[in-house]
């Protein structure tokens, strides 16, 4: 009897200390909150040094923490360092954070090009949180770079339907998909649409271009590249894609304008340089063609991926 | 002549399941790499992706609502749960005695 009565006290005691425990770490967990709300706008903001030096400041405290490693992990890869950013990701993820799986999903997608690992976590990420419709527009791709066409339009419509806010960018890419599936006259439309919204964005003017290629109508084709021009001067690949147009037209002249500004524009560009060579070719002058082929080549050899 | 056998270009004692749609190549189960439906060897896999990437636009968005308001509910959930238990113990033992 005496014994139940010492263990009763014993366990109120215990229930005592846990709650003073508690009350700890609420108070660590506050604390680690408000520092995460603070580096959370400084990121948004663009002042990534002064977040990152909150957050060596927290270092001992909270080690190893998932939402300071997703944090970290961000600003790695908004500092060019992809890398590093997947391996705190990596770390974040026995959190099971939606955004955190979200980003891990994106890198593998994109950096590390393993689209298996990268399905696994965008799945995850795509059925709930904050991360859902971002997920949902970035597994859509996935589909679409794997050749899932039908299911990548399934998924980015959903996203859409649920409220992304990346209206142009859903637009380019389900105009994508629609050319994939033979469907130029869909694709033209979508990604008409996508420049409504965002006209700075000129690959969407090199997919439409495509597209009216696609359906046959080479004079649109043309004003769209010369309209994609007028609005971005600096854009080798529209200036290349002209050029090449122009020469199967026959414009010699203005295809060499083109062809040449592409590649003032970027002195490494051998797609631009093998074109220019098609062009001295066809106007039978032997050394500019052997100089822009050899030169051609060797760009191609300091950086056989770049297209 | 149809029904011959064709090898994988890399690997000569592997029986050839695909072609390069770029280049031709002929590839075997390992070598072949499946991008945007079709199949490819490893460099014009490369290539197209570096070509169709420039097509699409996603970036890694910043996302600042993380599992906060979950943490927080977790940890006040485990200290009542075991608060409670010691509690209703105590509560029972000194009921016996």
């Amino acid at each position: 009897m005496e014994n139940s009565f010492a263990i009763a006290v014993l366990l109120i005691i215990i229930a005592a200390l846990l709650f003073v425990r508690y009350l700890r770490l609420a108070g660590l967990l506050r604390k680690k909150h408000a520092i995460l709300k603070q580096v959370s706008s400084g990121i948004k903001n663009g002042a990534l040094s002064e977040a990152e030096d909150l957050l060596d400041g927290t270092k001992k405290e909270f080690k190893n923490d998932p939402a300071i490693n997703y944090l970290y992990g961000y600003i790695r890869y908004s500092q060019n360092r992809p890398a590093e950013a997947l391996a705190l990701f990596l770390a974040a993820e026995r959190s099971r954070d939606p955004r955190v799986l979200y980003s891990s999903g994106y890198l593998y997608f994109h950096n590390e090009e393993d689209p298996g690992e990268s399905m696994k976590r965008l799945v995850k990420a795509s059925g709930r949180g904050a991360a859902a419709l971002r997920a949902g527009y970035t597994l859509g791709l996935l589909n679409y770079v794997m050749g899932n066409t039908k299911s990548a339009e399934r998924i980015i419509l959903r996203a859409l339907a649920a409220g992304a806010d990346n209206e142009a960018e859903i637009d380019n890419a389900l105009g994508l998909i629609s050319l994939r599936e033979n469907d130029p006259g869909g694709a033209i439309l979508r990604f008409k649409a996508s420049i409504r919204q965002n006209d700075g964005v000129p690959d969407t003017y090199l997919n439409l271009a495509e597209a009216h290629a696609a359906k046959h109508e080479r004079a649109e084709e043309l004003a769209m590249l010369e309209r994609a021009e007028r609005l971005h001067p600096g854009n080798k690949h529209i200036r290349l894609k002209l050029g090449e147009i122009l020469a199967a037209n026959g414009k010699i002249e203005e295809a060499l304008v083109h062809l040449t500004a592409a590649i003032e524009l970027d002195p490494g560009f051998s797609l631009a340089y093998f074109s220019r060579a098609g062009v001295y070719k066809k106007t039978r002058e032997a050394d500019k063609y052997r100089i822009d082929y050899e030169k051609a080549l060797a760009c191609r050899r300091r950086n056989p991926h770049d297209f | 002549m149809i029904f011959e056998t064709v090898y994988c270009e890399s690997h000569g004692n592997r029986i050839s399941c695909a072609a390069c749609f770029d280049c031709g190549k002929l590839l075997c189960v390992e070598c072949a790499r499946r991008s945007f439906g079709r199949d490819y060897c490893s460099s014009c896999e490369h290539a197209e992706r570096s070509k169709q990437r420039r097509r699409y636009s996603d970036k890694l968005v910043f996302i600042a609502e993380g599992r906060e308001r979950q943490e927080a509910r977790a940890l006040a959930l485990r200290h009542a749960a075991l608060i409670a238990l010691c509690l209703a113990t105590a509560a029972i033992l000194l009921r016996l005695h």
